[in-house]
């Protein structure tokens, strides 16, 4: 009896498990298709590189692959070095990011510069329809610009014409 | 036969040498003092003397005699010779000295004969014979002529005549040839006097001679008339007499400032004596003689009257001229071969001095205005000034002169009245002469050789190639739009002024010779447009430039922006800093835009922090017409490089065209890839109301970039890109509002 009963438990448990697999397959494992902006050689333009980003947590996983840098040839990476995502929070179309303060720190300066890490930022999380604007944050607090040159004391958006 | 000729002429050649024995027989006479005493002397000869009465002598003579008939001894006194001789002996005793006679002294019919030539020597007489007149000659002498010479002073001229004692003298002038004789009565000349040379234009020689046998006489052979006296004096134990000899003034002659004193030889003046109230110059004419005094009526330019009269006679002759004159002046005297020149002297050169300030000017100051003659020599390029009637305190003086144009001044005293002034020049230019006073001004004139417009960058670069330093005034008049360059104490040659008008701004270059008194000359560069004169428009050069700037911004308000400074420093290269440059290219540009007319103000002058926010505040609140902000670019690697302009989100079709212009000649001027005109949603440019724009230059991240960045040439072609593009935004808009 006990074996049987046994028996049962573990096909009960296999299914069980089996379902959870199948329930929680797409919260845990599956992953969608994005673009990531990098800045070109010549910092003129963002070039986009397409990578599979896991759908759960998926605009914080978005983010840590802008910071990860490109994988072509001949694109550079925008996000300066040490940078950290702090938080990302997602609220009606508007997405707060805030990265630690190497993003001012370690970023060399220049607009082409900053045009190219902001836009960089923005263009990646605005390519989908659900994000309208960006705000980006430094260590938590809002900033007037990272170098000097990009208003960032308000939400911005997507900006086509970086992109070739 | 022969044998008797022989002796016969033996016999008279042994008679021949005892002279006095050759006409023992014959009649001689005796004369003493010049007088005759006998013509039929009875005598006799003996060895080289005669024997003859001793009254002959006694009796012709002042001699004291006294027999002792007792001793058979005459004594003899003749002044303070004593002589004592014995009958019969053959000695002869001179106060206490005995001398030897040739034979002894013997009475013939009862006269004591004598021998004359011995005894004569003891009692210092001097005894002659002539043979031929058959005359024995007796003289008693008083003195000796010891001395004759000469000596000359500006009191006189004198012979002085030294004799052991007074005696008797007698003077007279001789003429044809002229001559002076001082006859010494009663003196001898005991030794031979050489015939004395006077080195004077008023003797010729002086002789002095045995005149006869008591009486010495001295002839001054002269020159020319003279006036004398003879002056008497003891002189220790001796006596002289002094033939002091004047000459005689023969010709007083005034013309024109000259009075001409004649005499029969030179003669000296004294220093003038410049007396007051009333005016009057009074001058000496020492050891000269005049006839009569004379009054000179003149009334001409500088004299009233000259009267000449003789001052002084004793001890020295003195003529006294004394000139009256019209006005203050000098005189001064020149000697001449027979008298001596008097002239007004209207000036004295006191000083020459160059004056290093007033370039090219010579200053002379001299007591009395006197307009010198200037005689300009192209050969060796040389200017002579001779002061006609000028005396002057220098003797050869050289003035060495640190000028580009001068090289030397020469004073020197020309000749008696004339100085001269010689200025050695590089080069012969014309001369103006001015009087200031007593200052007479010298001033030599500059050439203008060349004038070279070109156009430098936002500027235009006038030069002007002058021969010497100079002084030069521009200034701006309107009607046509032209730039007048005036050039003082300047000339211009024609065939040899060099034009050359390389600038886009100066349409003709044109010159004259715009006044002769003073010399003047007048460029005018004709101008396509209204411009600003940068710098000094006074200058003092040789080579000198002056540039202007295209007025074409005038009454912009300009906001120029560095960006960042302070503590921060923008964009880092391996070694610039972001905000170095931006400051550099912002001041760079400021001048130039000011240049252009433009007001423009500077959010940060230095380096120093300036929020985002201040800067577009200030252009806000100032009503700037437009914003300019520089910034130098960076990015994480070393690639990217070139030049882009950023206009704000959502601009004004101004900012794109301003930006589109700036980003156009930026690139160009700094030959850099001209990566275009942005639209970003900057800072800077999102608050400010007016056409705003961010030119971001050149890459700092980039190492050639950088580099280019690194050098102050570039920097200032940035700033002259920036200007640019603006003046073209400006005409453009300018041209839009018609």
């Amino acid at each position: 009896m006990f074996n049987l009963e046994n028996k049962n438990i573990y096909i009960f448990l296999a299914i069980a498990i089996i379902l959870l697999s199948i329930l929680l397959y797409p919260k845990f494992f599956a992953t969608r298709e994005v673009k990531v902006y990098f800045g070109d050689n010549q910092a003129q333009y963002l070039v986009a590189e397409n990578r599979e980003v896991k759908i759960n947590n998926f605009y914080y996983n978005l983010m840590e692959e802008l910071i990860k840098g490109p994988t072509s040839k001949g694109l550079i990476a925008t996000i300066p070095d040490e940078t950290k995502l702090l938080d990302l929070e997602v609220k009606d179309g508007l997405v707060k990011v805030d990265f630690s303060q190497e993003i001012v720190k370690n970023h060399p300066g220049g607009t082409a510069g900053e045009t190219m890490t902001v836009y960089s930022i923005i263009n990646t999380l605005t390519q989908f329809e659900e994000i309208d604007q960006v705000q980006i944050l430094v260590a938590g607090q809002e900033v007037e610009s990272l170098v000097g040159h990009i208003d960032l004391r308000h939400p911005l958006k997507f900006k086509g014409d970086l992109i070739q | 036969m022969s044998k008797k000729i022989l002796v016969g002429v033996l016999a008279v050649v042994i008679i021949c040498s005892f002279s006095t024995s050759l006409y023992a027989n014959e009649d001689i006479k005796l004369e003493v003092n010049g007088h005759q005493v006998t013509d039929s002397l009875s005598y006799q000869l003996v060895e080289e003397d005669i024997l003859i009465p001793v009254q002959m002598l006694t009796k012709a003579l002042p001699i004291k005699m006294k027999w002792f008939n007792s001793i058979k001894t005459l004594r003899l006194q003749l002044k303070d010779k004593i002589v004592k001789l014995r009958e019969g002996d053959e000695n002869l005793q001179v106060n206490d000295e005995l001398i030897q006679l040739p034979v002894a002294t013997k009475r013939v019919n009862g006269e004591l004969m004598v021998p004359l030539k011995t005894l004569g020597r003891a009692l210092g007489l001097v005894i002659k014979s002539n043979p031929k007149d058959k005359v024995v000659k007796v003289f008693q002498i008083k003195a000796k002529v010891e001395e004759v010479n000469y000596c000359q002073n500006d009191n006189y001229h004198g012979i002085g005549v030294t004799v052991s004692q007074k005696v008797e003298s007698n003077s007279d002038f001789l003429q044809q040839p002229s001559r002076i004789t001082l006859d010494l009565k009663g003196t001898a000349l005991y030794k031979k006097l050489d015939q004395l040379e006077a080195d004077s234009d008023l003797i010729k020689e002086v002789r002095v001679a045995q005149f006869n046998g008591n009486t010495v006489r001295v002839v001054v052979d002269l020159q020319d008339r003279v006036d004398y006296k003879i002056v008497k004096k003891q002189v220790e134990d001796k006596y002289q007499y002094l033939i002091k000899m004047s000459p005689i003034i023969t010709d007083l002659n005034y013309k024109s400032g000259r009075l001409r004193v004649g005499s029969t030889a030179s003669i000296t003046a004294s220093e003038p004596n410049y007396l007051s109230n009333p005016q009057r110059i009074a001058i000496d004419l020492k050891n000269a003689v005049l006839e009569e005094a004379k009054e000179i009526k003149i009334d001409d330019s500088f004299f009233k009257q000259i009267r000449v009269s003789q001052y002084q006679t004793e001890p020295n002759n003195i003529v006294r001229v004394v000139f009256e004159p019209k006005k203050k002046l000098k005189i001064k005297t020149i000697k001449e071969d027979a008298g001596l020149k008097i002239k007004a002297m209207l000036a004295e050169l006191k000083q020459v001095d160059y004056q290093s300030k007033k370039e090219n000017q010579i200053v002379f100051n001299l007591s009395n205005r006197q307009q010198p003659e200037v005689v300009p020599l192209t050969d060796g390029d040389r200017l002579i000034l001779d002061f006609p009637n000028t005396t002057n305190r220098f003797d050869k003086e050289e003035i060495q002169v640190d000028n580009q144009l001068i090289e030397e001044i020469r004073v020197a005293q020309f000749d008696k009245s004339t100085t001269r002034v010689v200025i050695d020049l590089k080069e012969l230019v014309p001369y103006q002469l001015k009087w200031v006073d007593n200052q007479l001004q010298l001033k030599l004139m500059n050439r203008l050789q060349a004038v070279k417009v070109e156009d430098i960058k936002t500027q235009s670069k006038i030069s002007l190639s002058l021969l010497t330093t100079g002084t030069y005034q521009v200034y701006k008049l309107e009607n046509p739009k032209r730039l007048v360059v005036d050039l003082s104490n300047t000339v211009i040659d024609q065939e040899a002024i060099n034009l050359i008008d390389n600038s886009a701004i100066v349409s003709k270059i044109r010159y004259s010779q715009y006044s002769t008194d003073p010399y003047n000359v007048r460029v005018v560069l004709d101008l396509t447009e209204d411009v600003n004169l940068i710098g000094k428009d006074k200058s003092k050069a040789k080579e000198t430039e002056f540039r202007i700037a295209r007025n074409n911004l005038a009454g912009k308000r300009i906001v120029v922006d560095p960006g960042h400074g302070g503590y921060d420093p923008g964009a880092l290269g391996a070694r610039l800093r972001e905000k170095d440059i931006n400051l550099d290219i912002g001041l760079a540009l400021r001048d130039i835009l000011e240049q252009a007319g433009a007001k423009v103000i500077m959010t940060r002058e230095k380096d120093r922090e300036v929020s985002l926010d201040e800067r577009t505040d200030l252009a806000n609140k100032l009503g700037a017409d437009i914003f300019v902000s520089i910034h130098i670019n960076s990015h994480q690697t070393k690639e990217p490089f070139g030049t882009e302009t950023f206009v704000g989100e959502e601009a004004e079709n101004t900012s794109y065209l301003l930006a589109h212009f700036v980003q156009d000649s930026l690139a160009k001027e700094l030959d850099t890839y001209d990566r275009g005109t942005k639209s970003e949603d900057l800072y800077v440019l999102r608050n400010s109301n007016m056409p705003s724009i961010l030119a971001e230059v050149a890459f700092i991240s980039n190492p050639e970039e950088e580099e280019l960045l690194s050098q102050p040439e570039s920097r200032m072609n940035a700033a002259v890109g920036l200007y640019k593009g603006i003046s073209k935004y400006f005409k453009l808009s300018v041209e839009e509002e018609f």
